[in-house]
């Protein structure tokens, strides 16, 4: 619990810090491109001593923290619409896609892994390694592209683009999603099925499978049961360390397929040097993250019998 | 529980060699980080230990895991934490510090009961031995080789396997290396916990050779921990029996094998109770069982640690934990039974090499 | 001079005694090596060149991979973009390397409070998606070469320092440390030739997949328009710019993801066969070197202790008198044989 609070806060001090240790000057960072036009000095001014500028750092991180804290994540520069609302508009398709995806690839992952661990052998353990290390050497989005030129391009089939909220067209969104899902669950699917297999054939060596056996069980059984339930625990903490590299890997899935979620928005941003809603979606994305982690510990402490 | 100066008083027929060392009042305590499961608190591991050695002596330190035997051990290398005095050839060995302690640490070595895990993987067998030489600054250069194998020669270590790593020997050669190890650093006192368990019978005989040759031609002493009584006569000068983190009975070693006092003394050695009068009820826990299940935790208790498990057990011993008293000069016990004990006929059971698990 | 020499006859018996794939390994590592330095010698196309008439056009002769949108011979371009990425790989990893070991096996080494704080930050660090991380200090610094390598840096550096802490904690309680310690040896020299040594493993094996991560990740960030600019070249550029025509011209955008996906592939799999390396089950063969000649005679590949053995006692050791010592020495049978 303590350790969480820490993290949070060494989080937020890293945000601060990239922000603080820009060249140049933060206000005119944070107020974006209409600082440059005349007439706005005086609202320069302003943020400069909002920000505590030339007071010593701690002073400023505590002016940036407060607001935040409060939930205030200010507005964007460029339309002027606040942070928070633009969050929750581009929000849905991005957790969508990760919702999906994480929903898709475990069982998926489960059902390769302990199978494959059921039919061992050697040709099969290099095997699952070399699919699993490929799954995670390919660059994600390579792969979306991969796929729109298989499908979507000559077949015409899936849409290549653009995303549909399920609430107005649950067809329409299926189809647009589809792509973009497979892509992020083939991903995860290496992921996972190289641990889960791992995990398996040394759950099969361990003694008190043996001993099940030996009761008499069919091996069917014995493996899917007590191994399935062994890999399950552990994929707990897997998931939620590979949570960051699945926000990242979706961003780009997101580009690729225009799906117009959190990744675009953050880009343009970017882009257009849009630092409040830059700012708020890796404060918001990474808050996230960090809290699934930590349900994902207790989740963890809850299932594995060791630890009882 | 304890507060009073226990363990081996010296007597005066030791006073002429003095004594290499005495540990007095020493005491383990570890705290129980129970986060899920109940109970945190301190366990205490070793509760006022006292004892002494002279020079070239075997102290044998036997009793069933947990009695708290191989806490002593690692308290005496300064491994773990703890309470209590340790002095050494008269100088206090818990309280050096710094270039102080290094150089005496050189003085009391340990065998451990793991022989592969006690060598570093990655070095040879002759790196094994050298280390300690170099380190030390103990020769010059070019005399290093000669004295690796010189020791290895006194352990009776093949050359010829000199290049091997840990991996690639037996446990016997492996415990051959450390003990190389411990003299080359010039140690007096060995303290071995449990080295020959992991041993095959005969390679155990060929260790405790070569210890009792040690023994005779360095004068090396050692602290023997085991729960193989049998090894354990072999060696030792004298035996003290721990239970629970007290030594329940100590004696010159033909005295405790020959006329054992205490009752845990007894059980150990396969002797059977007559007359069970123990007074407490049949809720008896086994060796090594966990008292806190049973909701008699030694730690909260008053009166003798050993009074659940004790055959002879009377409702004095609930109340009032035993402290040591004389049976001979040299032999102490624990218990307020013994004299009854003593006077009670007994059926001996299979004579001393039972080693009790 | 000599240890250098056992290195040396060491890795070549790794190489030679392994399958095909270390030599693939071997192979595509110098292929690699020679790209980033000396490209010209694998191309005589100029990765630059700016072709009008050549557009896009599919893999032929004089273009093995085709070109791009400026006429550039594609696979010209992947040579020559190999200096940058393999710069920023072994670079990031490199000080991954060097700053988070040390401090991540002292940190499980000693415990305590300083363990604990730099846990915590390391743990907070592996919890920031990289995404998000190199597009905060993009945003702030600008993309560069530098950036990039500073960003995957600190990132790596909690990695390794994870690792490396755990070895290290796992380590101190084996009982040849303790076994260190008792013998009073000093601390650093206790660090540095044993715990150190032992925590190595598995931070060389975490490493291949570091540099394989930081391709991928260069090559994501690229596309997304946060890495090196224009007229550096790196895979992620060339993928970023292929990824426009990808209707046009497919071989342009498979080439440039291809050189990734191998690349990563490859050095996840360098790391997985360090890992099977260092196996302690294989340690047995490997460490017995050189081979003994006969599997079961321990001193036949050491002719000269042999007839140490059967020489004179050395006049400074003790008189034998336990009978029990002379069979050891005298049969390199008797307890030989080596494995417990």
């Amino acid at each position: 619990m303590a350790r969480g609070l820490l993290v949070v806060w060494w989080v937020s001090a890293l945000v601060f810090l990239a922000l603080r240790l820009t060249p140049g000057n933060p206000a005119l960072l944070l107020l974006g491109p209409e600082a440059r036009r005349p007439g706005v000095a005086h609202q320069l001014v302003l943020l400069e001593r909002q920000l505590g500028l030339g007071r010593p750092i701690p002073v400023q991180y505590w002016l940036w923290l407060k607001p935040l804290l409060e939930g205030k994540f200010g507005n964007s520069d460029l339309s002027g619409r606040p942070v928070v609302s633009l969050i929750g508009g581009a929000a849905p398709p991005t957790l969508w896609l990760i919702g999906l995806s994480v929903l898709l690839s475990v069982p998926i992952a489960i059902g390769l892994g302990v199978v494959a661990a059921r039919f061992r052998s050697s040709v099969l353990d290099r095997g699952v390694r070399f699919v699993s290390t490929l799954g995670l050497a390919v660059p994600p989005f390579w792969l979306g592209l991969l796929l729109l030129l298989g499908l979507a391009v000559d077949a015409a089939v899936l849409p290549a683009n653009g995303y549909v909220s399920p609430l107005t067209n649950f067809g329409g969104f299926i189809t647009h999603m589809v792509m973009p899902v497979t892509t992020l669950t083939l991903y995860l699917v290496a992921v996972l099925t190289r641990f889960v297999y791992s995990e398996v054939t040394e759950s099969l060596a361990a003694d008190y499978v043996r001993t099940a056996r030996a009761m008499g069980l069919s091996e069917m059984k014995v493996v899917f049961w007590n191994a399935a339930r062994n890999a399950l625990i552990p994929m707990v903490s897997i998931l939620a360390a590979s949570l960051g590299p699945l926000v990242g890997g979706a961003v780009l899935v997101e580009q690729v397929f225009g799906l117009g979620g959190l990744g675009e928005l953050l880009l343009n941003s970017v882009v257009d040097r849009d630092y409040a809603v830059v700012q708020g979606i890796v404060i918001f994305l990474t808050i996230g993250i960090i809290v699934l982690q930590g349900l994902a510990d207790v989740l963890y402490r809850r299932l594995d019998p060791r630890v009882r | 529980m304890s507060g009073t100066v226990g363990g081996l008083v010296p007597s005066e027929s030791e006073a002429s060699s003095g004594p290499l060392f005495y540990v007095d009042q020493l005491s383990v305590t570890f705290q129980k980080r129970g986060r899920l499961s109940a109970g945190t608190g301190a366990v205490k591991a070793v509760d006022g230990v006292s004892f002494e050695m002279g020079v070239g002596e075997c102290l044998g330190l036997v009793g069933e895991s947990g009695s708290g035997k191989s806490s002593i051990a690692r308290a005496m290398v300064r491994v773990i934490p703890s309470r209590g005095k340790f002095v050494f050839r008269g100088v206090d060995f818990f309280g050096l510090k710094g270039e102080a302690l290094r150089v005496a640490r050189r003085e009391i070595q340990m065998i451990f009961q793991n022989p592969q895990g006690s060598l570093d993987p990655r070095q040879t067998a002759r790196q094994v031995v050298r280390e300690p030489l170099v380190e030390h600054g103990l020769l010059a250069v070019g005399q290093v080789e000669a004295r690796v194998e010189e020791l290895m020669d006194q352990v009776g270590f093949n050359w010829a396997l000199a290049d091997r790593y840990a991996h690639q020997l037996s446990g016997g050669q492996c415990q051959r290396l450390a003990i190389a190890r411990s003299l080359g650093l010039g140690a007096e006192l060995l303290i071995c916990d449990e080295p020959t368990s992991a041993l095959d019978v005969s390679v155990q005989a060929q260790i405790i050779n070569l210890l009792k040759d040690l023994q005779q031609t360095n004068r090396t002493s050692y602290v023997f921990i085991s729960h193989n009584l049998a090894v354990v006569r072999q060696l030792a000068t004298k035996v003290a029996v721990m239970y629970r983190g007290r030594i329940v009975e100590s004696a010159p070693v033909a005295e405790l094998f020959g006329a054992p006092k205490h009752p845990y003394t007894l059980e150990l050695l396969g002797y059977e109770a007559l007359e069970l009068t123990s007074a407490i009820g049949p809720a008896r826990p086994g060796p090594g069982e966990d008292l806190t299940i049973a909701g008699l935790s030694s730690s909260g208790m008053t009166g003798c640690s050993f009074a659940p498990r004790c055959p002879y057990a009377e409702e004095r011993c609930t109340r009032e934990a035993p402290l040591p008293e004389r049976v001979t000069d040299l032999h102490m016990v624990e218990c307020h039974r013994w004299r009854f004990i003593e006077g009670a006929d007994r059926t001996e059971g299979d004579d001393g090499a039972v080693a009790s698990h | 001079m000599t240890r250098a020499l056992v290195h040396l006859r060491r890795a070549m018996h790794w190489a030679r005694h392994a399958g095909p794939a270390r030599l693939v390994l071997v192979a595509a590592a110098i292929l690699g090596i020679v790209a980033a330095v000396r490209p010209e010698l694998l191309t005589s196309q100029d990765p630059n060149a700016i072709n009008a008439h050549a557009i896009l056009v599919g893999p032929s002769w004089s273009h093995w991979l085709g070109t791009d949108e400026e006429g550039s011979d594609v696979l010209a371009r992947i040579i020559y973009g190999t200096r940058l990425d393999l710069l920023l790989a072994v670079g990031s990893a490199g000080i991954a390397g060097l700053v988070g070991f040390p401090l991540g096996a002292l940190a499980g080494y000693r415990g305590g409070v300083t363990d604990y704080v730099l846990q915590s930050f390391a743990i907070s660090t592996l919890a920031f998606p990289l995404i998000l991380f190199a597009v905060l200090i993009v945003a702030s610094f600008g993309a560069s070469l530098l950036t990039l390598i500073g960003i995957l840096a600190f990132l790596f550096t909690a990695q390794v320092f994870t690792v490396a802490r755990a070895q290290a904690k796992a380590l101190r309680e084996r009982e040849f440390i303790t076994a260190a310690t008792v013998s009073g040896i000093r601390t650093t020299h206790l660090l540095r030739r044993h715990l150190f040594p032992n925590a190595r493993g598995p931070v060389l094996v975490l490493l291949p997949q570091l540099m394989a991560t930081a391709i991928i990740a260069e090559a994501g960030l690229s596309y997304l328009g946060l890495g090196v600019q224009p007229p550096s070249i790196t895979w992620g550029t060339i993928l970023e710019a292929s990824e426009n025509y990808y209707q046009q011209q497919p071989y342009y955008a498979v080439a440039a993801g291809l050189v990734v996906t191998v690349s990563a592939g490859l050095l996840m799999f360098a790391g997985d066969v360090i890992s099977e390396s260092l196996d302690p089950r294989r340690r047995r063969a490997a460490a017995a070197w050189p081979p003994p000649r006969a599997s079961t005679a321990p001193s036949g590949a050491r002719p000269a202790p042999a007839t140490k053995a059967a020489g004179p006692p050395s006049p400074t050791s003790p008189t034998r008198g336990a009978a029990s010592l002379s069979p050891v020495i005298a049969g390199p049978g008797g307890e030989g044989g080596g494995s417990s």
